[in-house]
């Protein structure tokens, strides 16, 4: 690395980025009682981004032979040729040391054997519900350990190791399915596998699987909603995260352009972008050498600052908030969430669903994640089977379904903000932008929304 | 280089009764723009994977650390990790027949060669169309990307082979600012070579189109006629349909159309084929990701569903052979899924549907169709960019609607007229469709 960057600097390059990654992820699949897959997924290699006459260009290889590591310098040389974009890069709080998340027993050291058997025994306990034709279980393995060299004097490494569990049930009967799943993740050790109850965990999305197969859709049309937690984490990330990031508004993309000291959303509404928060993502630093400190995006309401790298930082006169990521050591990093989350309020959750009167408790549990389109403003989400508010009660379970709402009114809507926060992120996803897949972790506490927009009967 | 077939020689000696060797090697060239290049990149991937069977204990070993000594060590973990499995009762073995289908060549030899140079000119294509069309249009986001692909396979009963394709993408969202506010639309291309992505077209439309969408009304929630664009069809179909056609979902409980074949179960207006070798579309290949050769089916044929799609593990656990569907990432189990989902045009114009209707929308742009559930066929898709019709004509744009429904009814029942237009996406095509008295929610 530390070749390939004096390389660069000595064919005129006048910023360089250095990235290495060793990566293992092992996927474990068992479909009703019987294990159909061990899979598991090494990486290594070199990534490396230059500015060049004032212009930035990337290249990669997983070819880690000296020859072709500085092959991709060139490479990465003439990307830049071709780019008409001058920029000047703002520094960030440059990244140093060696970080490793928290976690007592590496998964990589544990018998394949007693991974298999967790997975199965898991995934029986799935077939013990009413009307259960399908139970998937998967467990989720992953080690990133991430280097980064700069011109500008960062010299960091990190490691992430994560766990997790995903279940996936089918209830059939009359020629109706339905499916639900769930999953349970955690930066941590073999220790959050081996000590979480995974058959009861299972039997569970099983049984809400056969509830929703009973249940109805819900109304088509505006509705009032209480969001858990779970939810409220993704429709921050598809409603607001998304059109914070300083890539998107520095062109024009996002609807939250020129909006920085405006009132965005409610008074009791207060957004926070944070690299390492309990149940969340764990990432100290980001992939352009910066370290990824607490960012408050929205305060009371009032839109303060958007999520940034080196080079949007510049360009929007804003610090770097060190959300350079890329998904791997073979793609650059662009500007990207860590782990948006909302802050928590004094409501209490029966205060909230006593305050709806009428409408909607939205779950995440079993949603599958949401989209949005920045420019247009318009955002959509998905939700697991929920239930409807009546007379200020929790009444009946309904299906999931999908709900869309739009960027500049949702969050204006906030009624009231519960007390309970709670964050989480997984080891089977994350967020996509651009191609590039990124872990990311959400949440808040619940929240009251005065209307979103909901697809049903 | 590492040989596949000396990984090959090595996983038997390591103990394997079975191995398959899948290699991938790739150079993608990219540019991010807005309206003008912001950067660009060059990327060489070279994966392996490597799926190992000791009689019916199996293992996938994927790998992008490709030293040699590195591999060949992957290669003891996986049969080492194949002697810890439980036995898969149903395994019956790998795919047997390793041949490439006679088909024209998918490589582009101008793509092929083409540096990041020749993509800005794509770029730059785009732009004249965009401004063309529309002189105060700008792109504010683009994605240009071009790709040279080999994959290699072997396994103990065949091969090696080998194919090479290119292929390129180009995404573009426009935006047009005007007194009233911001018009915002985006189009994007597939081909298999750069000059198939006909960027200034795709610019032109994007120009046009913009105009359109400055200011959209809401919608009121209520059941409307609807014309689904064709890019959108072909995206909801490969979202809802495509899985269920998976002969891995219908073994393992996750189809509806399990146990259904021989009954009408779309409009007998719809025919689907699923084309694993034509030279035009993107998905196109000679062999799948096991090294069987791929074909051209009909899998619905007005609306009658015929068959499903298979790889070697789910044709062999009926005891027949496989459709040459598998398809896998370096780092997973290969699973059938259909090549390329392709919908054959029906006879009708767009403007012979729109003047079909009296109180519709025509949906051109969606978001979060991917977020329905297959599964219980239960269809949500947000409207970003639709036209209002009324009374036969065009009458404005709407956004930020929800529309709802179960694509068996809407497909089977719902539909009234299918276009003579197709759009190619990268796994699905499709032409418009006319679909009656659709919810939805504003």
């Amino acid at each position: 690395m530390d070749k390939a960057l004096k390389y660069a600097l000595m064919r005129g390059a006048t910023y360089v980025e250095v990235r290495g990654q060793e990566y293992l992820y092992e996927y474990i699949r068992a479909h009703n009682g019987e294990l159909k897959e061990f899979s598991r997924t090494t990486l290594a290699g070199i990534g490396i981004r230059l500015a060049y006459k004032g212009k930035l260009g990337f290249s990669a290889t997983n070819t880690l032979k000296e020859d072709a590591v500085l092959k991709a310098v060139d490479y990465a040389l003439s990307a830049a040729e071709v780019s008409d974009d001058i920029v000047k890069l703002e520094e960030g709080v440059i990244a140093r040391g060696v970080v490793r998340s928290s976690f007592k027993v590496d998964p990589a050291d544990v018998p394949e054997e007693e991974k298999v058997r967790t997975v199965i025994q898991a995934n029986k306990a799935g077939l013990e519900a009413p009307s259960i034709k399908s139970s998937d279980t998967a467990l989720g393995i992953q080690k990133d350990r991430r280097y980064v060299m700069t011109s500008d004097g960062a010299d960091a490494e990190w490691l992430t190791i994560m766990t997790g569990v995903l279940q996936s049930s089918v209830a059939s009967e009359n020629g109706s399915m339905e499916r639900v799943h769930d999953s349970k993740s955690k930066v941590a050790g073999w220790e959050f596998i081996h000590l979480g109850d995974w058959q009861s965990f299972s039997k569970e999305v099983s049984l809400l699987a056969g509830e929703a197969l009973k249940a109805g859709q819900p109304r088509a049309g505006k509705a009032k909603v209480v969001a858990d937690p779970e939810l409220i984490g993704l429709i921050l990330h598809e409603a607001f995260g998304h059109a914070s990031e300083g890539d998107l508004v520095g062109t024009g993309n996002s609807v939250l352009q020129d909006k920085v000291g405006e009132e965005v959303a409610s008074p009791q509404v207060s957004i926070v972008d944070d690299g390492m928060v309990e149940g969340g993502y764990f990432m100290p630093f980001d992939d352009e050498g910066s370290e990824k400190r607490r960012t408050v995006i929205v305060q009371k309401g009032v839109l303060k600052q958007f999520l940034t790298d080196k080079t949007w930082g510049r360009k929007l006169g804003m610090p770097v908030t060190g959300n350079g990521r890329a998904q791997d050591y073979s793609n650059p990093p662009i500007v990207r969430q860590t782990n948006l989350f909302m802050e928590g309020g004094d409501w209490s959750l029966e205060e909230l669903i006593q305050e709806a009167r009428e409408g909607l408790y939205l779950s995440g549990r079993g949603a599958r994640g949401g989209e949005v389109n920045t420019s247009a403003g318009t955002f959509t989400f998905s939700v697991g089977p929920s239930r409807i508010i009546r007379n200020g009660e929790l009444g009946e379970v309904v299906r999931g379904t999908v709900v869309s709402g739009s960027i500049l009114e949702a969050l204006k809507g906030v009624v009231g903000v519960g007390k309970d926060v709670s964050v989480r992120t997984s080891v089977f996803g994350g967020c996509g932008k651009e191609g590039q897949m990124v872990r990311v972790g959400h949440g808040g506490p619940h929240v009251l929304i005065k209307e979103l927009t909901v697809g049903g009967r | 280089m590492v040989d596949i077939e000396k990984i090959l020689r090595y996983a038997h000696s390591s103990g394997a009764s079975e191995a398959e060797v899948y290699r991938v090697t790739s150079r993608v060239i990219s540019l991010r723009t807005a309206s003008k290049v912001i950067n660009a990149s060059i990327t060489h991937t070279d994966s392996m994977g490597i799926r190992v069977a000791v009689g019916r204990h199996v293992a996938i070993v994927g790998t992008q650390d490709v030293d040699e000594e590195r591999v060949l060590k992957a290669v003891s973990s996986a049969v080492s990790i194949a002697r810890s499995m439980p036995e898969d009762p149903e395994w019956r073995g790998l795919n047997e027949l390793v041949r490439a289908s006679p088909i024209p060549s998918l490589k582009d030899e101008f793509t092929a060669k083409a540096g990041a140079g020749e993509l800005k000119e794509v770029f730059l294509d785009a732009l004249e169309g965009v401004r063309s069309a529309s002189s105060k249009a700008e792109i504010v986001r683009g994605l240009f990307t071009s790709a040279l692909s080999r994959i290699e396979i072997v396994n103990s009963y065949g091969g090696p082979i080998s194919q090479e394709g290119t292929s390129a993408f180009m995404y573009i969202n426009v935006q047009l600012p005007t007194s009233d506010g911001r018009g915002t639309y985006s189009e994007f291309n597939y081909s298999n070579n750069l000059k198939g992505l006909k960027a200034k077209e795709v610019g032109e439309v994007a120009g046009s189109r913009v105009k359109d969408f400055i200011r959209g009304s809401k919608v009121r929630t209520g059941t409307y006629d609807v014309i689904l664009d064709a890019s959108v069809t072909a995206s909801i179909l490969s979202v809802m349909i495509a899985p269920s056609l998976s002969a891995k979902n219908v073994q393992e409980g996750r189809s509806p159309l399990q146990g259904r074949v021989g009954e009408q179960v779309l409009s007998n207006k719809l025919t689907i084929r699923d084309l694993g070798t034509d030279p035009r579309l993107v998905s196109s290949r000679s062999f799948d990701d096991e090294g069987f050769p791929t074909s051209d089916r009909t899998l619905i044929a007005k609306g009658v569903l015929e068959d499903y799609v298979y790889d070697t593990y789910t044709a062999k656990k009926e005891g027949r052979k496989s459709t040459g569907n598998a398809w896998r990432t370096f780092s997973t189990a290969p699973s059938p899924s259909p090549n390329h989902l392709y919908v054959m045009p029906g006879d009708a114009t767009l403007d012979e549907m729109i003047s079909s209707i009296r109180r519709g929308i025509y949906v051109v742009r969606t978001i979060g169709e991917w977020l329905s559930n297959p599964v219980s066929g239960s269809l949500n898709a947000t409207v970003t960019h639709g036209y209002i019709i009324e009374n036969g004509k065009l009458a404005g744009s709407c956004r930020g609607c929800v529309l709802a429904g179960n694509i068996y009814e809407l497909m089977k029942d719902n539909l009234e007229l299918v276009g003579k237009d197709v759009r190619n996406l990268s796994r699905s095509s499709s032409p418009s469709v006319k679909l009656a008295r659709v919810k939805i929610a504003g």
